[in-house]
């Protein structure tokens, strides 16, 4: 219970600073900021302009503000910036045409390999309940032993004695 | 020296072609004289690559120029250090290397195994050759590091400056050593196929080369992480960048692995599923060199581009796919399980859910990867896919992974009881509650970074429980003190516990992640004498006060280095400087940032840019205007510490267990013959 609420108090630090607005948390820059953050740097082979080091994309990204200062939303500002430098600065697929490929089939793939598995499971469950294995009689003498067997093993078990 | 080293790589590549043969012929055969040579020509040709890698070192050491490689790769003035990492600093280099750790691993394994596992050893030694002579057959016909140039420049081009820092020393050969001992149980899995000895036998063989290879492979990973951080100069340590994607689909596969074999192990299930996990992830360590050396998908870190080279890796995986996927329709009747998941509540079940969601993670990872050359295969337009959308799938993905990371190790086999999961579960799902509640009490609204530490602050309760119960238990049975308890607990069952640091180590690591969320950034531009406040999420105050700028010739490089007075609360804290690194050879520049870093924040100081650099240099203009990035990265160090916590709770469980003789009495049960029915 401390260490949660040691974790707490730590992690609860950072709202006492957000209370206080810099002009980065205004509306207009999280617009942009969003914007930007869907955008690759024509200026940085590989990297996106949110962090491109060079002079040109801090321009880009200057400009970015500017205009969502002026009222435009996320989809304009990337439409925009795609417009004059070309669509493979885009790093978001769209979510139509072609692009809607990269979204729909990664959880296709995980939801299909979740409902196979589920499937065979229970056929391999079916299968064992229609040849169920001989059925052993124990006798109650026998029972309580092996309670007292698993309750020592699970002693030894806690204790480190024998590996799990 | 070098004629040698290049007489050498052809004996081996030779020698190779021989040992697939004599191993493949003389296990079909049970003619041992093959087989003996098969093995001898592993270590044959780990010693003659051992000299071909020494050779080329050679080269770098004394700037023979005239070999295309090292002129690419190096120059006069480059550090002798940078000089033996040119070994693996460009793509030729870089496949002796990986040739060269295989042949080791592959020598290790047969000296390991001189006396056990022989009816695997045959196809072991095999498939090693095999995947040995693939590499050999590259490097001396499409990638020769021994391939003249025409004429002798008088200086080489010098090393790429992104891979002068000292962590591109250790990052490339660490994630090499990850890629190359994963190939050992893959071996081990071909020979359990081929010989279609398919119990657990070559899965408890393989279980420490799964573990080293995981160990090698996480550390890789982290050492490339911080390498990013420092050195690509944008603040961020993960970038989603195919490169650094390609070292982590093998990482999700392999950690399927290690937790799906305990399955295979405990209860004989999954053995066709521990198959695949092992044959995938052997591909994928190879379709990650594959995609690091071919520069076939535009990456920051791809150093090299070859595309001969891409299309010999791409045939060499799909023929070992084909190889893999028949041996598998062969024995596909041995590889039926055992016994069945009796219950969802159970420890089977979990480790099937992480399995799902590590295989998941990976496809997801591997789709973006290759999207953009699917999209312009299939639609003919190149469709890019960035951080963004990586995060969007993987993180929802990275959060049932952090919960089943608490139930897994807990939660009974077979089938828990109302009783177990009160037993086990309730104190870590409070604490996770509380934290949860207290975080959004307190006005933490970004759900991911709430959910993990919330999720976190659960998996690490069940950790740290377990070491309390299990101390606890042991000081009262043998009578020993708790620091002491705690030790021995440990000792005593290295797998188990080593494994809880892991997890714990996992856990940081990810709250690490999470900071993320909380990242400050400023750019702007100064003269000097100026200054800027930046405030962190954590409420501190950084006033950082531009100084000067100042300039030298250094080996190499002309660097710009501007200083900065930083003062954290009104508290002066020093100066912190970042540099503008100019590499005559290459005629590049590079940024190399200033670091401060704290336990729950890292003060991240980048020189983007300086007005007038050659005033600087010649004294017009001493004082120029400067432009800055200043970031304030929460809980960076989180991240080392967890991968720290990760890499010494691996080395615990590697380390060879003491035999112990379980404490339980032998009860004898009296258990009647079942009675044989006819079907």
């Amino acid at each position: 219970m401390l260490l949660a609420l040691a974790l707490a108090l730590v992690v609860a630090r950072p709202v006492a600073a957000q209370t206080v607005r810099s002009p980065s948390s205004l509306p207009h820059a999280d617009v942009a900021n969003e914007a930007i953050s869907q955008l690759r740097s024509p200026f940085c082979p590989g990297l996106m302009l949110a962090v491109c080091p060079s002079d040109q994309a801090a321009a880009l990204r200057d400009s970015i503000h500017v205009l969502a200062a002026r009222g435009w939303s996320a989809h304009r500002l990337v439409e925009w910036m795609i417009s004059r430098h070309g669509e493979e600065w885009r790093a978001l697929p769209k979510r139509s045409g072609p692009g809607l490929w990269a979204w729909v089939i990664p959880p296709l793939v995980l939801i299909g390999g979740a409902a196979y598995i589920v499937g065979r499971l229970r056929r391999a469950r079916a299968v064992a309940s229609v040849f169920p294995a001989p059925s052993v009689a124990i006798s109650s003498a026998d029972r309580e032993q092996l309670a007292v067997a698993l309750r020592q093993w699970e002693e030894a078990e806690e204790a480190g004695e024998v590996e799990t | 020296m070098t004629q040698i080293g290049e007489v050498a790589l052809w004996v081996a590549l030779a020698l190779s072609l021989w040992g697939v043969g004599s191993a493949f012929l003389g296990g079909r055969q049970r003619r041992g004289d093959l087989v003996l040579s098969a093995e001898r020509t592993v270590l044959a040709v780990f010693s003659l690559l051992v000299v071909t890698a020494g050779a080329i070192i050679w080269a770098f050491l004394h700037n023979e120029f005239q070999y295309e490689y090292v002129a690419g790769h190096s120059n006069r003035e480059l550090a002798t250090f940078y000089k033996v990492a040119g070994l693996w600093g460009g793509q030729t280099g870089s496949l002796v290397f990986w040739a060269t750790l295989l042949a080791l691993f592959g020598s290790i394994a047969v000296l390991q195994n001189r006396k056990r596992n022989r009816e695997f050893m045959p196809y072991v030694a095999g498939t090693i050759l095999f995947v040995l002579a693939f590499f050999l057959v590259v490097i001396v016909f499409a990638s020769n590091p021994f391939k003249m140039l025409p004429f002798i420049p008088a200086d080489g081009r010098g090393l790429n400056p992104q891979l002068q820092n000292y962590w591109m020393t250790i990052h490339p050969p660490t994630l090499y050593l990850g890629f190359t001992c994963f190939t050992i149980p893959f071996a081990f899995g071909v020979a359990a196929l081929v010989t279609g000895r398919l119990d657990t036998r070559w899965i408890t063989t393989t279980r420490k080369w799964t573990l080293l290879a995981w160990f090698f492979l996480t550390c890789g990973i982290l050492f490339g992480m911080r390498w990013a951080y420092e050195e690509l100069g944008w603040g961020g340590y993960w970038f989603w960048d195919p490169v650094e994607n390609a070292s982590l689909l093998p990482w999700l596969t392999g950690t399927a692995f290690l937790h799906s074999v305990m399955i295979q192990e405990k209860r004989g299930m999954l053995k066709q599923w521990n198959i695949f996990l092992i044959l995938g992830t052997f591909l994928l360590s190879i379709f990650a060199t594959f995609l690091t050396r071919s520069g076939l998908i535009e990456s920051v870190h791809a150093f090299a581009e070859n595309t001969t080279i891409a299309y010999i890796f791409l045939g060499f995986l799909a023929v070992v796919t084909l190889i893999c996927a028949a041996l598998v329709w062969w024995r596909r009747d041995r590889l039926q399980p055992e016994s069945q998941v009796e219950s969802w509540l159970s420890r089977e079940a979990a480790f099937l859910g992480n399995n799902l969601v590590f295989v998941g993670a990976m496809f997801a990872t591997l789709w973006g990867t290759t999207f953009p050359l699917i999209s312009e295969g299939i639609f003919k337009q190149k469709i890019n896919v960035g951080p963004p959308f990586y995060n969007r799938v993987n993180v929802p993905l990275g959060l049932i992974l952090l919960f089943l990371l608490g139930v897994g190790p807990i939660i009974a086999w077979r089938r828990a009881t109302p009783r177990n999961l009160k037993r086990n579960f309730l104190l870590p799902l409070a604490v996770g509650t509380v934290v949860g509640v207290a975080l959004w009490a307190s006005g933490i609204r970004h759900v991911e970074a709430l959910l993990t530490f919330a999720l976190g602050a659960f998996t690490m309760t069940t950790v740290v429980v377990e070491f309390w119960k299990g101390t606890r238990a042991r000081a009262a049975i043998e009578g020993e003190g708790r620091a002491r308890a705690l030790v021995s607990l440990v000792r005593r069952n290295r797998r188990r516990y080593g494994g809880y640091i892991v997890h714990a180590g996992l856990v940081v690591t990810f709250m690490g992640f999470a900071g993320k969320a909380y990242d400050v950034e400023k750019q702007i531009a100064l003269k000097p004498g100026e200054s800027v406040d930046v405030q962190s999420p954590f409420g501190t105050s950084y006033h950082l006060q531009y100084e000067a700028m100042s300039w030298y010739d250094a080996t190499n490089m002309t660097k710009l280095v501007a200083s900065m007075r930083v003062e954290r609360n009104h508290e002066p804290l020093g100066i912190m400087t970042a540099e503008l690194r100019s590499y005559r050879q290459r005629q590049e520049t590079n940024h190399e940032v200033g670091i401060r870093t704290e336990w729950d924040q890292d003060l991240y100081l980048i020189l983007a840019g300086v007005d007038d650099p050659n005033g600087v240099i010649q004294g017009t203009d001493p004082r120029p205007m400067a432009t800055f990035r200043v970031l304030i990265n929460p809980l960076v160090s989180w991240i080392w510490v967890g991968g720290l916590l990760m890499a010494i709770g691996t080395l615990i469980a590697l380390w060879p267990t003491v035999a112990v003789e379980p404490k339980v009495r032998t009860v004898p049960v009296r258990v009647p013959e079942p009675e044989l029915v006819e079907v």
